[in-house]
């Protein structure tokens, strides 16, 4: 199913600053899509539309860098009761492969679906967790380093 | 096919059924193997064998709680405990809540695994020897019980066991309290090289290096060594063993020098070239996704296959005895189609010889069942695990866990010491995956770093690698001694779905244990300080195994090593099977597992309960002879 250009990029904007990982890294995990679909399954094609125009208009009003940017991220969808729990949620999607259930006052006010469960994604989704490269390590059984890599600091120095 | 009769019939195929499996056949013996897992788990053809392995991996990634148990099909015909069912005993009303029954006063944390190649899929590998004092605690400390068994007797039966396992690891590494220069035998070496010792474990002996520790007034000096592991690493070209095989001559099983001996280590059991190096997957519990680790489905792999008949789905369920011989004439077992569906039909196996391998509480189980081997009083009594007591921190520097094996290294000095007349002994591994264990990290960092410090972008990125990537996690595996209140139980309130006992648990930690976990957390201080290690470890009430001792409040862990349920001793009338490993009541029944072992030491038991296997294998294609 092709996106519509215009739901991606803010999705995909929005993931980058909220993850601090560059947009091509994110791509290069090969879950943009999956991970676009999942936020719209299960707040609903209403819900994440607003936040989709929402992370576009900051980007239009203050550009995608910058201090500017970031304020604008963390006041008015960090902050806000709607946006928030999703945002974090995103955060942790991208982390993990993890769906964690969003708070009960939030589904309380904006909706309940079944398919928002605390789940993994999927096997793919588990591997491409970026918690691990965060911390200089590797999903626990994929992306292995290789025999004796563990004896030597991520870089590959000894000391 | 069942009524066939073989030469020998053994139940369960894990590491302690299969080497005797393999060691029969290969001495030309007709072997009948039942398990209780589904017949997918025991594929040797390398297609179904990938097939249902990346089943199990995929099982895996997608588990929330990835547990030991996580990977592998729980079935409702022969369950297996999970330490997801934990939580602690209120009162005097058990725990139903997962196939234990729970009686307490502490649940019994440590589980294991029905499924073909046993616990051996899930476990770590570590795989160190006992030390001789410890196979005469009684006579040297006045504590527990002697073996019948020395360890200079046992001595050439490990070296079977560690070319059966292929452990790596450096003799001269391998320095323990109070052993000869001759714990090894002359110019002996491992199968291969030592598992490099993780960058954690090197920035943490140049913490320690030199540190003296205080205990009780006591002073002793630290040092870490590496750890022998069950993984493949790569060969010592100086070692020289084959076998072991059977020499008619001595009546022995033997293992031969040859000079172009060469160790080949095993890879995965779909493809050989899979596997043929530990790759760094940090994945070993619950699952080595290239077979890297040992388990026990490579040792059924190398048995005689045309001498070998194995039937799946068979949860064996009684022990047959002609009353006037007292000799074993059947097993009866029930075989299902369906491990959800409560139908089976009941089968008889019949043999000359009859072996029960099927982990220590279910070998326990299996004789309580069927009122055999018990004169004693002692089948099921003096369950023992290694209290795992954790303590956790944050390193000044960063030193990159969540890496390499589980663990690489340890500090062996309180392995063994006078001490033990008045508390437990201890092992101290270095673990390599943060604080996963205790605190479920990293996920447990991630959602507070974004949910309560409200941390994104790269702010959340340098506040996980600054904090994540220091985390430190000791480890300290207290002995445990034999006590005859520790026990498995069968009660007919409680009964799986096919019919076959629950275990019913009764457990306990006593003193000597608990004050060995005191002098640990006192010793975890002072390496703390010394290292300048930020101490986060923390134990409450609502931990599922949480004991005060004098005063002060521990949480421990269960370390997977049952031992003692069916205990091998000197004498009839305290103990079920004899240094033979068969039981004293019923000359054709041997057993083995851990639950022969009559004290734990502080090693983790797999390897010595192997060497036990050979050594049972032994007796038993004597008595064929
Ligand atoms: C998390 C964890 C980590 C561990 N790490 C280590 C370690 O680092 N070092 C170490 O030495 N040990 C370790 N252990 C312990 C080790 O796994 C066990 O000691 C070992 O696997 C026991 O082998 P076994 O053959 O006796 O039993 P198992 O491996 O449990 O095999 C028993 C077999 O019998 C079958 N069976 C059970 N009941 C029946 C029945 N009624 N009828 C027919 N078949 C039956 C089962 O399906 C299974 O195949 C660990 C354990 C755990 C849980
Ligand atoms: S570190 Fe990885 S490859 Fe090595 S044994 Fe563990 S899981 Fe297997």
């Amino acid at each position: 199913m092709k996106k519509e250009q215009y739901s991606i990029e803010p999705f995909l904007d929005l993931s980058a600053i909220l993850t601090g990982f560059e947009r091509v890294d994110l791509l290069g995990t090969g879950m943009v899509d999956i991970y676009y679909d999942e936020v719209v399954n299960v707040v609903g094609k209403a819900t994440s539309r607003e936040l989709w125009e929402t992370t576009a208009q900051i980007i239009e009003r203050s550009g995608k860098d910058g201090r500017k940017f970031e304020t604008a991220i963390r006041r008015e969808i960090l902050a806000s009761a709607k946006f928030g729990p999703i945002a974090r949620n995103i955060i942790q999607m991208w982390y993990t492969g993890i769906w964690n259930e969003l708070p009960q006052s939030w589904r309380d006010l904006y909706g309940t679906s079944p398919d928002d469960t605390t789940r993994i994604i999927s096997s793919e989704a588990y591997q491409q967790g970026l918690v691990w490269e965060v911390i200089e390590a590797h999903p626990p059984a994929a992306k292995q380093p290789g025999f004796a890599s563990w004896s030597y600091r991520p870089s590959g120095d000894k000391h | 096919m069942a009524e066939k009769i073989y030469d020998a019939v053994i139940v369960g195929a894990g590491v302690a059924g299969a080497i005797v499996a393999k060691t029969l056949t290969q001495a030309g013996y007709r072997v009948l193997l039942l398990e209780a897992g589904l017949q997918a788990g025991l594929a040797f053809a390398e297609a179904k064998a990938y097939e249902n392995y990346q089943s199990y991996m995929d099982t895996f990634y997608n588990a929330l709680a990835k547990v030991p148990n996580a990977p592998y099909p729980n079935l409702q015909d022969a369950p297996s405990p999970n330490v997801l069912d934990l939580s602690p005993i209120q009162g005097t009303t058990p725990d139903t809540t997962g196939y234990f029954v729970q009686k307490g006063p502490l649940p019994f944390g440590s589980d294991y695994a029905r499924t073909p190649g046993g616990t051996t899929l899930h476990w770590l590998g570590t795989c160190l020897r006992m030390l001789p004092n410890d196979f005469r605690l009684k006579t040297v400390y006045g504590q527990g019980v002697d073996w019948p068994i020395s360890y200079e007797e046992l001595k050439p039966y490990y070296e079977m066991a560690e070319r059966e396992i292929g452990v790596s690891a450096d003799v001269e590494d391998q320095i323990y309290p109070n052993t000869g220069k001759d714990f090894f035998g002359k110019g002996y070496v491992y199968p291969m090289r030592k598992i490099p010792q993780s960058y954690l474990d090197q920035k943490f002996i140049k913490g320690v290096r030199g540190m003296k520790v205080g205990v009780k007034g006591d002073e002793y000096e630290l040092y870490v060594i590496s750890t022998p592991q069950g993984r493949n690493s790569i060969p010592n070209d100086r070692y020289n063993l084959v076998g072991p095989v059977w020499d008619k001559a001595t009546q022995r099983l033997v293992m031969k020098h040859s000079d172009d001996a060469h160790y080949n280590p095993v890879g995965a059991i779909w493809d050989p070239y899979t596997g043929q190096r530990c790759e760094g997957n940090a994945n070993c519990v619950p699952i080595c996704p290239v077979q890297a680790k040992y388990n026990a489905l490579k040792t059924l792999k190398n048995a005689r296959r045309d001498r070998l008949d194995i039937v799946t789905q068979a949860v064996a369920s009684k022990v047959e005895i002609d009353p006037t011989t007292g000799r074993v004439t059947a097993i009866t077992y029930k075989k299902y189609q369906d491990p959800d569906s409560p139908e089976y039909t009941t089968e008889t196996a019949r043999g000359t010889i009859f072996v029960l391998a099927a982990h220590s509480v279910e070998n326990a189980k299996i004789l309580l069942a069927s009122g055999v081997a018990n004169s004693s009083n002692q089948v099921g009594r003096n369950l023992m695990d290694h209290m795992v007591f954790l303590t956790w921190g944050l390193m000044p520097e960063r030193v990159y866990p969540y890496r390499g094996p589980g663990s690489t290294s340890n500090i062996p000095v309180f392995r063994d010491g006078e001490f033990r007349e008045r508390h437990a002994a201890f092992i101290m591994p270095i673990d390599n995956w943060g604080f996963g264990w205790p605190a479920n990290a990293p996920y447990s960092d991630l959602s507070a770093a974004v949910n309560r410090m409200n941390l994104f972008g790269k702010q959340l990125r340098r506040h996980l690698n600054d904090t994540v990537a220091r985390q430190l996690l000791l480890h300290f595996e207290c002995e445990q001694l034999p006590q005859p209140e520790n026990r498995v139980m069968l009660d007919p309130r409680y009964m799986d779905q096919l019919g076959n006992f629950r275990p019913v648990i009764q457990y306990n930690v006593s003193d000597y244990t608990r004050a060995a976990m005191a002098a640990a957390k006192n010793i975890s201080d002072q390496i703390f300080a010394r290292v300048g290690i930020e101490d986060y470890s923390e134990y409450n009430p609502t931990d599922a195994d949480y004991l005060i001792y004098d005063g002060v409040g521990y949480t421990f862990w269960g370390a997977g090593h049952l031992v003692g349920t069916h205990r091998m001793g000197f004498a009839r009338s305290d103990s079920v099977v004899s240094r033979e490993q068969r039981t004293w009541d019923h000359e054709n029944l041997f057993l083995v597992g851990c639950g022969n072992m009559p004290t734990i030491g502080t090693s983790n038991p797999t390897l010595t309960m192997a060497a036990l296997s050979f050594w049972a294998a032994e007796n038993i294609i004597r008595e064929l002879q």
